[in-house]
């Protein structure tokens, strides 16, 4: 019993998948759109924390390698590229892709040019993230992976809390152990696939040695390194006549949870202390249902109607404060995910999320159905319900590995956490169609600002800032006006911009900073005289 | 202010010393009310690496009389503002306008970015309300930018406010840019030791 409670303890910390924090390029030398005067000797990328390269190169515009790289080297978060060759005059594209601690690879492109204007390069204007062939196997896999661990780290659930019969039992820990082999394998597969993703492999690159040290050098390495062996023991503390050894269960659990642990994957949605057991319930409780499922079905075939009706009631006991775990949950970690129901439509991630929710709600309908017309029906021995019974869980089974599927889509999609963090949404402000955000910030003076940031997306964006007087009126003679960005929740502290005066009381900031998506802080202070500064604040968010 | 507060706000302004040394600020912390006072607003450090090759300062209201103490070093400019009411004046002339912006501009050579400072000499008639705080707001222009000390406190502060010297400190910590400030005290004794042979009036 108190191994079980362990179990059940150490599986609390399974799975924590859904934060990400990806790296984020904050500064590069050559900039975005730079024109520089001479061929520079090296270029540099800084991130906002330590990253893997994978490849960092420079691009002629007819996409060609050019400046004999020498090898990249790595000074904390910034990545060197030194450069034998002197570049002629012209434009260049800088490309590079790392990954971070989550794995997650990312990367990007952008122009500069030498000793010339820049020329227009389609590369340069789409500055957008590189995505691999090798990303939906990668998601495929992912969700192998989710099933099968849940499935494995289930039966031994399922077996301990409602000690069916021998027959079921066997079956249930049968089920736990291929599913326990298939999760081992799904690991090792992890490696591999994500290598193929970081390189931006062909399909036939899963067979380069580099692919798999590039995965290797990852820290999916660290994760199947714990994962593998926790499996293995799960298979283990499976290999039993009809109750699995739970001290096998315990630490083969325990190295699943390092294993998730290790991959930046964990709870680390603030606050962790609270996020992380949530998660970890609303995996317990479908570890437990999803692997009861199964050995249920059979149950119905194979134990005498009464009895089977029996289990089905026992499991209903542990399934409803299981369906409400699940359900709330769900709603909590969706709800730190998205901030609003809004954000259930507008995003690719509030999309799968609803796709997954509507799934859950199926099951729960038929999971009814089972407990309040067939599970009696079983229990009466009437005719044909083990059939029906049988039927209707087959049925909620596959949804529920839809609802699986949707769980490892929402770790290929970025959540949109960031966007909302801590920030109310603004009454006032307004996105147009034309991809400007606009604005008016008061002080408490009574002057205001009016603010245009185009295009308010991840890049580069101009601000132009009006001042106003209590009037209403152009303030045309102000003596200064700076600009102060952060992204805290990103760890990006305050950046200062001057603005330049372009008359007419406006003024005008290029913004190089705001890279990252997420609800930016901004700070506008105006010098209204030489000596009278006023404060303007507010949050923009930054798509 | 008793003397508890008094050492509070010596402590405070230490400590702010100490830790923020990058602010402009006033020699003196305290200021006897009503009295002509010696003032030096001391600036120590340039604009990020660029030399400071002017300054200004704004005399807050109630501060008149102002005068500059020569200087080889530097060209001095006053600009003058109209008072809202006449004041008497040195000599018992009443005066209409006082000094509303003191710039010290081409010196003989920018004051260095870094590892030195300058002391900005003025001397002014301090206002008779023991208890107000002054901010002189002030300006380091420098070759290449500006940094403006001319934030103020998010409260009115004054020598009754409670916990003053918290108060202070974290104006003088939190705000990226301070004002230099003094607090005008009660005079504990005649300023002058002939001050009881004065004629009565």
């Amino acid at each position: 019993m108190r191994c079980r409670s362990i179990f059940a303890a150490a599986c609390l910390f399974l799975l924590p998948a859904l934060a990400q924090a990806h790296a984020v390029l904050l500064d590069s030398s050559p900039k975005s759109g730079e024109m520089l005067a001479t061929s520079p000797k090296e270029v540099t990328a800084t991130f906002n924390e330590s990253v893997g390269p994978i490849f960092f190169r420079i691009l002629d515009t007819s996409g060609q390698e050019v400046g004999k790289p020498g090898e990249i080297r790595l000074d904390g978060a910034r990545m060197i590229l030194p450069l034998n060759d002197s570049l002629p005059n012209g434009t260049y594209l800088l490309t590079y892709r790392v990954i971070s601690a989550d794995t997650h690879p990312v990367g990007t492109t952008f122009g500069f040019s030498i000793g010339e204007p820049m020329r227009a390069t389609s590369a340069a204007s789409a500055a957008s993230e590189t995505r691999s062939k090798w990303s939906p196997l990668v998601g495929i896999n992912r969700w192998v992976l989710y099933a099968s661990m849940l499935w494995a780290a289930g039966s031994v659930l399922f077996v301990l809390a409602l000690a069916p019969s021998a027959p079921v039992a066997v079956t249930s820990m049968r089920g736990g152990r291929l599913a326990a082999l298939l999760s081992a394998i799904s690991f090792v597969l992890a490696i591999g696939f994500g290598g193929a993703d970081m390189r931006l492999a062909g399909f036939d690159g899963l067979w380069a040695a580099e692919t798999w040290r590039t995965g290797l050098g990852s820290t999916l390495a660290a994760s199947a390194a714990l994962g593998v062996p926790g499996m293995l023991l799960l298979m283990v503390a499976l290999n039993a006549n009809d109750r699995p050894r739970t001290g096998f269960a315990t630490v083969g659990a325990a190295l699943a949870i390092g294993s998730f642990l290790v991959t930046g994957h964990a709870a680390t949605a603030p606050p962790a202390w609270l996020m992380a057991p949530i998660v970890g319930l609303h995996l317990v409780s479908t570890a437990f249902w999803l692997a009861a499922l199964l050995p249920l079905r059979h149950a119905a075939r194979v134990l005498p109607a009464g009895e089977a009706g029996e289990l089905m009631d026992r499991f209903s006991r542990y399934a409803v404060p299981a369906v409400g775990i699940v359900l709330f949950s769900g709603i909590a970690i969706s709800w730190r995910q998205l901030g609003s129901p809004m954000r259930l439509i507008d995003n690719p991630y509030g999309l799968i999320l609803a796709t997954k929710l509507a799934l859950f709600l199926c099951i729960l309908a038929i999971a009814a159905y089972n407990k309040k017309a067939l599970t009696p029906q079983l229990g009466l021995g009437i005719a044909g319900a083990d059939a029906r019974i049988r039927r209707t869980i087959g049925v909620e089974l596959s949804i529920y590995f839809a609802v699986l599927l949707a769980a490892a889509g929402l770790t290929l999609t970025t959540p949109p956490r960031a966007l909302v963090a801590g920030a109310a949404p603004n009454a006032t402000a307004a996105m147009t169609a034309d991809g400007t955000w606009r604005k008016n910030v008061k002080d408490t003076a009574g002057y205001s600002v009016d603010l245009e940031l185009s295009p308010a997306k991840a890049g580069q964006n101009m601000l132009m800032a009006t001042l106003k007087d209590r009037d209403g009126r152009p303030i045309t003679n102000a003596a200064a006006l700076d600009i102060v960005v952060s992204l805290p929740a990103a760890g990006i502290s305050d950046v200062r911009l001057k603005g330049q005066d372009v008359g007419n009381g406006m003024w005008h900031v290029m913004i190089e900073e705001m890279l990252i998506p997420g609800e930016w802080k901004l700070a506008v202070e105006a010098f209204v005289t030489d000596y009278d500064k006023s404060t303007f604040e507010t949050t923009v968010p930054i798509g | 202010m008793n003397k508890q507060t008094k050492l509070l706000v010596g402590v405070a302004a230490a400590l702010a010393c100490t830790v923020a040394s990058t602010h402009n600020t006033l020699t003196s912390y305290y200021v006897p009310a009503g009295y002509m006072q010696d003032l030096e607003i001391r600036v120590t450090h340039g604009c990020k690496d660029s030399p400071v090759k002017e300054f200004r300062v704004k005399i807050p209201d109630g501060v008149v009389r102002v005068q500059t103490q020569y200087t080889r070093d530097w060209t001095v400019e006053k600009r003058m503002r109209k008072l809202p009411k006449p004041v008497p004046g040195d000599g018992g002339n009443m005066i209409t306008e006082t000094v509303d912006e003191i710039i010290w501009k081409n010196p003989k050579s920018p004051m260095p970015a870094a590892g030195v400072y300058e002391g900005f000499h003025f001397r002014a008639a301090i206002p008779d309300t023991p208890g107000q705080i002054l901010f002189f707001r002030s300006i380091n222009v420098c070759a290449s930018g500006e940094e403006r000390y001319v934030d103020l406190p998010t409260e009115p502060l004054d020598a009754s406010t409670p916990n003053l010297p918290e108060k202070l400190l974290k104006f003088m910590m939190a705000t990226p840019t301070p004002s230099a400030f003094v607090i005008i005290e009660k005079p504990t004794r005649p300023q002058y030791p002939f001050a009881s042979m004065a004629p009565k009036k």
